[in-house]
């Protein structure tokens, strides 16, 4: 967990007994502390789940940028990542309740290591806890200057150092020239006034240094220190850096103004030789190329993908990009070149407010390019925001309707968050004497079920250090209700994508069907939300699937649907997918030749038939196009569902002759009896023997693992 | 992050050779084409991707039996 380079200053012992090879230059030890993005999860369930361990996963390249320019100054770098020291804290044995808190266990953990020099790096939604664990250090290390950096503290600096005066030290902005030269001036005990990009304590007063210039060549910065990061073997994918700077001025957003909107890309040649260094070393092919705006300058992505193509070699990347400074073919050279999964900010679906916010992408063009990711078989993200001051709940439809639309594409995983005042952004700049504390809050600042109460002191008693964990109010919209309506969009997608399509397509609004569940279950005390089961967590339980089947059932489907028998379709074919199916079992067939007619096949184990009302697929076909549901006709079709071992499920659309074979497959009919009683309905096979058509379809169905042949054990008994 | 594969199911079939003609044989595929849908991680997990797999039946003689 943590980690220190070969090279050092004064001591040859690190205080946990490992040798430490001595330094050549010598130079000051520095610890960095990555900054933590997964304490919101103290919920060790909801930690431990493979989403969020992938998050988690992400290693810290900001200070592993910076460790990699301290080694090549001669400096002693280690770093310290506080998602991995959470995951020790949350699997250390010992009930929750009798642990010392994170706060307590990271501070001693830093106790154990030799520095001279402690950094901290900050993002907005832990910065709290990053000052607590920071005010703990300078009690156990008071002589060891404390220096922080990264996106918020950069912004925040001169608040953070008037109300915590153990930060010694703030680097704004880019830090691989600054740090180096603070990190000399600090060596030689000489003033660090004169470096650019620092806010510094110069006796009682606090000096706010100009900015530092932007770097201009990133090709010059150093691979980021994987070495001192040794849990990247464990990983599957690996941040890069393609360069920096978003030219474009959006009122909520804060990357913009750190990078200085000076768009900058690495080389092609810079990118690949890093990537083939670390597939080399760590066996990793898979990316998260970091740049706010990749696709800005359009020759150049191309060119990076060209030379990507080029080197014949298999890298999977992904990337963030604006759905309009895209288009068809360099999505297309995008996928050949690797890129499986793409980030685009949409924001907000109302046209009204992609101009009060400056986003101003075009909406419909928007669609278009979700649309040919999907083609392209590329995971594309479709970030929209709720909670504008100006929102109105015709502009909340709006974004609704978008959120909605993008579940139409396999490959669009869309999400709704809730607008969180990012420091010295124009949004929270504007609004600042406004903002208020509602405990409505986004998950950019989301400290979980239990957010600490230490943490909750400090963000009241600063508003100018933690505005993200405020609100703007929204006038029109009531914050609690969009809450509620994020819940259920998010959990409800991912139970049940496509009845969520359906009831937006019926309705023409899912809000109304929204609307429509919480006067439902406001008439019953034993569903929604309740005092034991709040909001979020009710949202995301088997609870809320259960009470929203229940409703479209009994309430929505009878009373409000224009289509209700196609509702109801997928309602069948929902529940077959949430049942809760017998684990498969070893398949123990004693023979599996189909031409022997005295077998006896038998459905397989985890196999649950289900009968639909309609062909589901036609109805996702339908859906998919914005077709006419009452067009759908009646016609009754028989689903298989199969659990395997490792949890994927099967889903099979039998064709007619196939359910009606398999439904006769009752594990005591042998293939002879089952062919006396098939009786297909089809011309084109009527002139065939009945027994060639069982056998035929029976050695289909078993090669889909759905029976299995038995011999009759009345038979074996006789 | 993880590359998302849409994967072509193909079922072959192995049968012995019990008199079909290629005409009948077509029918039969067509006759008997499921088609299969896979979910990825289970309905419980986060991520849940609907993969449409058609199923293509490739027919394989086996010699006759003796
Ligand atoms: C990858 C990424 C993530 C990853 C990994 C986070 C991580 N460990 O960095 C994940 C997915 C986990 C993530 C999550 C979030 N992120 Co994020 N994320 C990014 C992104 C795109 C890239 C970060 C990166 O690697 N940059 C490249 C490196 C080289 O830059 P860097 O980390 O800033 O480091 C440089 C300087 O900051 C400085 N520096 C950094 N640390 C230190 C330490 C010291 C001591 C010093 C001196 C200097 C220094 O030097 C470095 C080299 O120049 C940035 C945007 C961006 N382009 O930076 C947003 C960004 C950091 N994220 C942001 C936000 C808001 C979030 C979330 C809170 C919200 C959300 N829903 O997205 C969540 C956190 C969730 C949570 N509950 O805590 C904001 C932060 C704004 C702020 N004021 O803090 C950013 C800037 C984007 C934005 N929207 O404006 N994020
Ligand atoms: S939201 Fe995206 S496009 Fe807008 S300024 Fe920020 S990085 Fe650039």
């Amino acid at each position: 967990m943590l980690h220190e380079s070969s090279s050092a200053l004064g001591e040859t012992e690190r205080t946990d007994g490992l040798p430490l090879r001595s330094s050549p230059g010598g130079g000051l030890k520095v610890c960095l502390v990555g900054p933590p993005t997964v304490t919101d999860f103290e919920d060790p369930e909801v930690a431990e789940s493979e989403a969020i361990r992938l998050i988690a996963e992400h290693a810290p390249i900001g200070v592993l940028s910076l460790a990699a320019v301290l080694e090549q100054c001669g400096a002693a770098p280690q770093i310290v990542d506080l998602n991995r020291l959470y995951y020790s804290y949350l699997r250390a044995p010992g009930e929750t309740a009798s642990k010392t808190d994170f706060c307590s266990y990271v501070a001693a953990e830093l106790d154990q290591l030799a520095f001279d020099v402690l950094g901290f790096s900050s993002i907005c939604s832990s910065y709290p806890l990053t000052i607590r664990i920071a005010e703990q250090m300078k009690r156990r290390r008071p002589g060891v200057p404390i220096i922080f950096g990264g996106p918020q503290a950069s912004v925040v600096d001169v608040p953070t150092m008037k109300a915590y005066p153990f930060v010694d030290v703030v680097v704004r902005g880019e830090a691989e020239e600054t740090l180096p030269a603070l990190i000399a001036a600090i060596a030689s005990g000489a003033t660090p006034s004169g470096i650019h990009g620092i806010t510094y304590r110069d006796g009682g007063r606090i000096v706010r240094a100009p900015n530092a210039a932007v770097i201009a060549d990133l090709d010059a910065i150093p691979l980021p220190a994987f070495h001192l990061y040794p849990e990247l073997r464990d990983c599957h994918y690996v941040p890069l850096e393609l360069g920096r700077g978003c030219p474009f001025a959006c009122s909520f957003c804060s990357t913009n103004d750190f990078f200085r909107r000076k768009f900058r890309l690495k080389s092609p040649e810079t990118v690949i030789a890093q990537m083939r260094l670390v597939r080399d070393t760590y066996g990793i092919t898979t990316f998260d190329l970091i740049h706010d705006m990749f696709t800005v300058d359009r020759k150049r992505v191309m060119a990076f993908c060209e030379a990507v193509i080029a080197t014949g070699e298999q890298f999977y990347w992904n990337c963030s990009a604006r759905t309009d400074c895209i288009d068809e073919e360099m999505i297309a050279t995008m996928a050949r070149a690797g890129c499986k999964a793409i980030f685009f900010g949409i924001e907000t679906g109302s046209a009204r407010l992609q101009t009060i916010v400056k986003k101003n992408i075009d909406l419909a063009e928007a669609a278009t390019r979700i649309e040919a990711t999907d083609r392209h078989q590329i995971t594309t993200a479709v970030s929209l925001i709720t909670g504008f001051p100006d929102e109105t709940m015709d502009d909340l439809r709006d974004t609704v309707h978008f959120f909605v639309d993008s579940l139409r594409f396999d490959f669009a995983e869309p999400q709704l968050h809730i607008l969180a005042p990012l420091a010295e952004t124009p949004l929270e700049s504007h609004h600042r004497k406004e903002l208020v504390f509602d405990d409505i809050l986004s998950d950019m600042s989301h400290q979980g079920w239990r957010q600490d109460p230490v943490d909750r002191e400090m963000i009241q008693s600063h508003v100018d250090i933690f505005p993200n964990f405020y609100s703007i109010p929204t006038p029109k919209l009531d914050r609690a209700y969009l809450r509620e309506l994020r819940d259920f969009l998010l959990n409800g997608s991912v139970r049940f994508r496509w009845l969520l399509v359906a009831l937006h397509q019926d309705s023409g609004d899912v809000t109304q069907a929204f609307e429509a569940f919480r006067r439902w279950y406001a008439a019953d005390p034993d569903r929604g939300p309740r005092p034991d089961l709040q909001e979020s967590r009710y949202y995301a339980s088997k609870t809320f699937c259960d009470d929203f089947i229940a409703f479209v059932r009994d309430d929505y489907a009878p009373r409000l649907a224009r289509t209700p028998r196609v509702l109801h379709s997928i309602l069948d074919y929902e529940r077959a997918l949430l049942a809760e199916t017998p684990p498969p079992t070893e398949v123990t067939a004693e023979d599996q030749d189909i031409s022997d007619i005295t077998l006896v096949p038998k459905l397989t184990d985890g196999v649950v038939l289900t009968e639909c009302a309609a062909d589901y697929q036609r109805i996702i076909r339908c859906l998919r196009r914005k077709g006419d549901l009452r067009r759908i006709p009646r016609r009754p079709a028989t689903i298989a569902t199969r659990q395997h071992a490792d949890k994927r499920l099967d889903v099979v659309m039998l064709s007619p002759l196939s359910a009606q074979l398999l439904k006769l497959c009752d594990g005591a009919r042998t293939v002879s009896d089952i062919a006396g009683r098939l009786t297909p309905t089809n011309r084109t096979i009527s002139a065939i023997p009945a027994e060639k058509v069982c056998m035929f379809g029976l050695e289909v169905l078993r090669q889909q693992g759905l029976i299995a042949l038995h011999r009759d054990l009345a038979a074996k008994a006789g | 992050m993880a590359a998302a594969k849409n994967t072509e199911h193909k079922v072959v079939l192995t049968l012995p050779d019990i008199g079909l003609s290629k005409a009948q044989i077509n029918s039969l595929k067509k006759n008997f084409k499921n088609e299969v849908v896979t979910h990825l991680g289970g309905p419980e997990v986060l991520a849940r991707r609907r993969i449409v797999v058609v199923v293509v039946v490739v027919i394989v003689f086996s010699r006759p039996k003796a």
